[in-house]
């Protein structure tokens, strides 16, 4: 059986050929097939070349495992899987992680934008102070002196 | 080419606020991943960040114990909570929060906020306290728990909760015997129930009387504490049942309407069934049972011919006649699993209760029973000869598992595991590798 092949192109004009099963694990790409001609290479707008390269390497990684043992993947797989995860996005810097983050919403893709959000969400914010997760973040504290000093008084309870 | 790379450096460094730049909708997805105390918290990082997480659609808190009561927190944020829908709200608090804290306003403030899912729970010496009239006509509540025994259930009339499926009341007071009748009354849609009464606390019930013709599963707990307190009962009438659980060691009266469709049944109850409740009985796929004083009654008088798992828990090996009774009235049974009492009370001249094998194998024997497993295995002889007996007359049996008891020493072991070694299929475990 001839395997379909998927032709996705990044807003700077960068083009990525997939197996089909690699692409489906979007749920945007489906809509675009049937809205666009399905022959032609799928542009995708919103997303970099650098930032699809990741997405698809993602999905390749988790469209082998899905098909390992047909459905049924061993809890070992599963384990490995999450470690690649893990590595996968220790491996960001920021910048990436917020753009990863934007593509896996725009392109639908469920367990990705799961893992990103996750990740953002243990390692930059659970846990810290409010000056841990502005340093962590680089959010520049934009109230002047006088409104974070209403803000504290109006809040004192967050800080007890 | 240095010169190339350094002003994208340049470049990258200004703009590293990346978070900030998110849809308010992104930004609420990774805050309902973090505790929400430190969601909370966000609020002061910056202009942007100060009404983000005050759409949050699920908030929680609870007191972890080691560290100071959030209910400071929790009273001063919800005031700012501004969400249109409230998908759930827990409240947890222990026992460094204040006796005199208003918590019904933060009940009301969900109540506002169209809350769908509600669990409150209390585990400190308050007075105590009742929930605002609100909450029983809340029309977008669909799950609703109430965990302590300073909440009185106090309802008005007439209770209206149109989408409550899932109800849970554990350790509640009741203002009156007639209390929860109407708050029931009041769910038409009720699915799942779970009621916990502790008798430590006189929760101004006798009768507790389940009556929802919508009910799929009920989980009913009564503790008992006091030898003197003996007249609380229990009257289910719910024709659509089709999980019950009943644990009730307290020896009170139980009065069953007829439930057809009964698939699943774990019951700790030391009350003697009664006919309709035996009849319900017949139509169960899984059974779980805690006999307490004796099997009889729950072997004899049904026909449990739809049963493919059946559990038997507290065993007393004195019972093995009553056993052979309820496995001739398996004619379905796959699996069976017998616990055993790991320490039984006995006097010292008790004198076993043999058993006789019946004049005709059980059907389930012969033509399905799949897994047999018996635990706390002492090496007493009618137990050896049940063994022998399910195992060599299961002409379908893949595994039978002998799980020793956790009393013998290691020379009993070895001789009991030498017992069955004859046997194929039968695997000898010791206690502390046996599967549960």
């Amino acid at each position: 059986m001839s395997k379909k092949n998927i032709v996705l192109k990044s807003s700077n004009g960068i083009i990525f050929e997939v197996e089909e099963a690699v692409a489906l694990q979007s749920e945007t790409i489906p809509y675009m097939i049937e809205d666009d001609c399905a022959n032609d290479t799928i542009p995708l707008a919103n997303v970099t070349g650098d930032i699809l390269a990741l997405v698809i390497e993602y999905c390749k990684k988790h469209v082998v495992v899905a098909d390992g043992d047909g459905g049924g993947s061993s809890s070992s797989s599963q384990e490995d899987l999450k470690n690649w995860d893990a590595q996968f996005m220790n491996d960001l810097d920021q910048s990436k992680i917020f753009n990863l983050l934007l593509a896996a919403d725009f392109l639908n893709i469920k367990t990705l934008f799961d893992l990103t959000c996750q990740f953002v969400a243990d390692t930059m914010i659970k846990g810290k102070s409010v000056e841990e997760v502005r340093r962590t973040l680089n959010i520049e504290k934009d109230y002047t002196s006088e409104e974070e000093a209403k803000a504290r008084q109006e809040n004192e309870w967050a800080f007890k | 080419m240095d010169e190339d790379e350094r002003p994208r450096n340049i470049q990258t460094r200004v703009s590293k606020d990346r978070i900030s730049s998110l849809p308010d909708d992104l930004l609420i997805q990774i805050l309902s991943r973090v505790p929400t105390e430190d969601a909370v918290a966000t609020t002061f990082l910056s202009k942007r960040w100060r009404y983000v997480w005050i759409m949050l659609p699920r908030l929680d808190y609870k007191d972890t114990g080691k560290r100071k009561s959030i209910w400071w927190l929790l009273d001063q944020s919800i005031r700012l909570y501004q969400a249109p829908r409230l998908e759930r709200l827990r409240i947890r608090l222990g026992r460094h929060c204040p006796v005199d804290v208003d918590v019904t306003n933060w009940v009301a403030k969900a109540i506002d906020c169209c809350v769908r899912n509600l669990l409150f729970a209390l585990h400190w010496k308050t007075e105590p306290i009742r929930m605002p009239q609100a909450l029983y006509t809340c029309n977008t509540l669909a799950r609703l728990a109430l965990i302590s025994a300073k909440i009185i259930v106090d309802v008005p009339s007439p209770v209206s909760l149109p989408s409550l499926t899932q109800l849970e009341l554990i350790r509640v007071v009741y203002r009156d015997e007639d209390s929860h009748v109407r708050l029931l009354s009041g769910c038409p849609v009720l699915k799942h129930l779970t009621v916990v009464r502790y008798a430590d606390v006189d929760d101004n019930v006798r009768k507790f009387s389940v009556k929802v013709p919508s009910l799929l599963t009920l989980w009913y707990e009564l503790r008992r504490v006091n030898e003197d307190d003996t007249d609380r009962s229990l009257v289910i009438d719910t024709p659509a049942l089709m999980h019950v659980g009943i644990f009730d060691s307290f020896g009170g009266s139980c009065t069953i309407e007829y439930m057809p469709h009964i698939v699943t049944a774990s019951i700790a109850a030391t009350f003697y069934p009664e006919d309709n409740f035996l009849s319900s009985l017949s139509s169960i796929k899984n059974l779980e049972l805690y006999p307490f004083d004796t099997m009889v009654p729950w072997c004899n008088a049904v026909n449990y011919f739809r049963l493919i798992e059946c559990r038997l828990r507290d065993f007393d090996p004195d019972w093995c006649e009553s056993l052979v009774v309820l496995l001739t009235n398996c004619p379905v049974l796959k699996k069976f699993m017998v616990d055993c009492n790991y320490e039984i009370d006995r006097s010292d001249d008790h004198v076993p209760v043999l058993w006789d094998q019946p004049s005709s194998v059980p059907k389930c024997l012969s033509s399905c029973l799949e897994f047999f497993r018996y635990t706390g295995y002492a090496g007493r002889e009618d137990e050896r000869e049940l063994i022998r007996y399910i195992s060599q007359n299961s002409k379908c049996l893949n595994r039978a598992e002998i799980c020793l008891n956790p009393t013998c020493n290691r020379e009993e072991e070895e001789q009991m595991a030498e017992e069955f070694t004859s046997m194929p299929k039968v695997f000898v475990l010791k206690p502390e590798t046996s599967s549960v």
